[in-house]
């Protein structure tokens, strides 16, 4: 069994492909913050203290693979993950 | 004449649930539209008359097998008496309102009637066969409306058989608070609005300053006419209208709830507006006066071609004030559609609403509630609904 030179293992950044919003992303991260996925869904991030923004996940690791994300919060990346980004303020 | 008892005895209940004209006076059981066979051979309606057991409100067992009648001698379909039944024929005033013209006696072949149930439809074989012979629509099982009455505690401008015949009418109290609020009649304001009105809550207090227009409609319950659209009318005036058709007690405000308005005294808020500004003093001013309520927020936008997005519905009580603000927008957002949008889809607000209330529904012990969540998440391209509750 060969070892990896550094150079070779560079090539090989896991990335993973997940899906925010209904749109396919690409993403290195292992794990995201909630303020990275809120990121992935607006740009520039809607800003103001009493803003609150909601993220839900789905298809996610074994032991939680659903759930709601809030500030500073974080979780772990899997390929096919589904996030969905929004102000839930219409009514 | 009364439904209240009727409603509160299974026996008489059952009796209005297969569709029979039943009402109670002055301790009589009345049951009309019983279809008969004249001597003229044509089919003519009567009343069935028989004298209730009655144990302060409860009804027992039929004390006898007799029944008097107010209509013309019933015959066989040849136009011939039912003489096997007659006992006398004699034009009487039993109690006020309650006039009968003769009296039939009939033993069951078994034993006796141990249920008005058993009584009541005994006759109407007998009676209204002969009828269903000639003409086979006419039936003693004609579902008439049943009118609400003085006596009936209650809004409602009829009586809700729909809560008496699924046998769930005596939770429907825990439903009946005094005072619930709506802020907010946009799409899932008045939806909201549609579910609490079919519910015993005496008084619901609609709050918005919009009129309603053409595009409302499009996100409404019922069907608003041409000249609904056309009319100019606030909001809270059309729905106020609307609902009061079916019930008493909707109250309309034609103004935004600011701090100002005066919110002491109600049971219970469901706050369904956009404005996250606007809304930071009615959440401030609802926690000072200790009042729970539900929040709630739809956030669509177009992904690849298709609407996705979320729908979420927050409760605020004594017991938790503070999860609140970590999930819900006490700011605006600037320049919001590119954020999100400011689509809403009809169909949503009704879920969003649908949620909401089922949520009420729990917190009124009405509905099982095991999990106590707080916070909802429905997640559209998922279809999942995701829950925050305070063990987590």
């Amino acid at each position: 069994m060969s070892i990896d030179t550094p150079a070779q293992h560079e090539k090989h950044v896991k990335t993973y492909a997940i899906v925010v919003n209904g749109r396919e992303k690409t993403v290195t991260e292992h794990e995201l913050s909630f303020e990275q996925v809120v990121r992935l869904a607006f740009d520039p991030v809607p800003t103001g203290d009493g803003v609150a923004i909601t993220v839900t996940y789905r298809r996610g690791h074994g032991n939680k693979p659903e759930g709601i994300l809030v500030a500073g919060d974080t979780v772990k990346v899997k390929d096919g993950m589904i996030f969905n980004v929004s102000v839930t303020d219409k009514s | 004449m009364s439904q209240s008892l009727i409603s509160r005895n299974p026996d008489l209940l059952r009796l209005r649930n297969a569709g029979y004209t039943v009402a109670t006076r002055s301790g009589y059981l009345l049951v009309a539209d019983i279809p008969y066979v004249s001597t003229e051979r044509d089919v003519r309606r009567g009343t069935l008359v028989m004298r209730l057991t009655l144990n302060g409100d409860r009804t027992g067992v039929p004390d006898d097998h007799t029944t008097f009648f107010q209509g013309d001698a019933p015959c066989d379909r040849t136009g011939q008496r039912l003489t096997a039944i007659e006992h006398s024929e004699q034009r009487q005033e039993l109690a006020e309102g309650v006039l009968v013209d003769r009296m039939f006696s009939a033993k069951p072949q078994l034993g006796s009637d141990t249920t008005y149930y058993d009584k009541v439809t005994r006759y109407v074989d007998v009676i209204s066969g002969p009828a269903e012979a000639i003409d086979p629509a006419a039936t003693a099982r004609v579902f008439r409306v049943v009118e609400a009455d003085a006596e009936d505690d209650t809004p409602f401008r009829y009586v809700d058989t729909a809560s008496t015949r699924a046998g769930i009418a005596a939770l429907a109290p825990r439903l009946a608070a005094n005072k619930v609020a709506i802020v907010g009649l946009g799409g899932t304001g008045a939806y909201i609005l549609d579910a609490i009105a079919k519910t015993p809550v005496r008084e619901i207090h609609l709050y918005d300053a919009d009129a309603f227009q053409q595009h409302n409609a499009f996100r409404s319950p019922g069907a608003a006419s041409l000249d609904d659209v056309a009319a100019g009318k606030s909001k809270v005036a059309y729905y106020a209208e609307r609902y009061s058709i079916m019930r008493t007690g909707i109250v309309a405000h034609e103004t935004y709830v600011d701090d100002t308005t005066d919110l002491s005294g109600f049971d219970f808020v469901f706050v369904a507006i956009d404005s996250g500004t606007a809304k930071k003093p009615i959440v401030v001013m609802l926690e000072r006066l200790n009042i729970a309520f539900i929040d709630v927020g739809m956030g669509l936008h177009l992904g690849n071609d298709t609407v996705g997005g979320m729908l979420r519905v927050t409760s605020s009580s004594e017991h938790n004030r503070s999860e609140l603000h970590k999930h819900v927008s006490l700011d605006d957002v600037p320049n919001d559609n590119v954020y999100g949008s400011n689509v809403q889809i009809g169909p949503l607000n009704m879920l969003n609403a649908a949620l909401a209330v089922a949520r009420w529904m729990k917190t009124c012990g009405y509905l099982a509630d095991l999990e106590q969540e707080h916070h909802t998440i429905y997640t559209v391209d998922g279809n999942n609904i995701l829950n925050v509750s305070a063990e987590q």
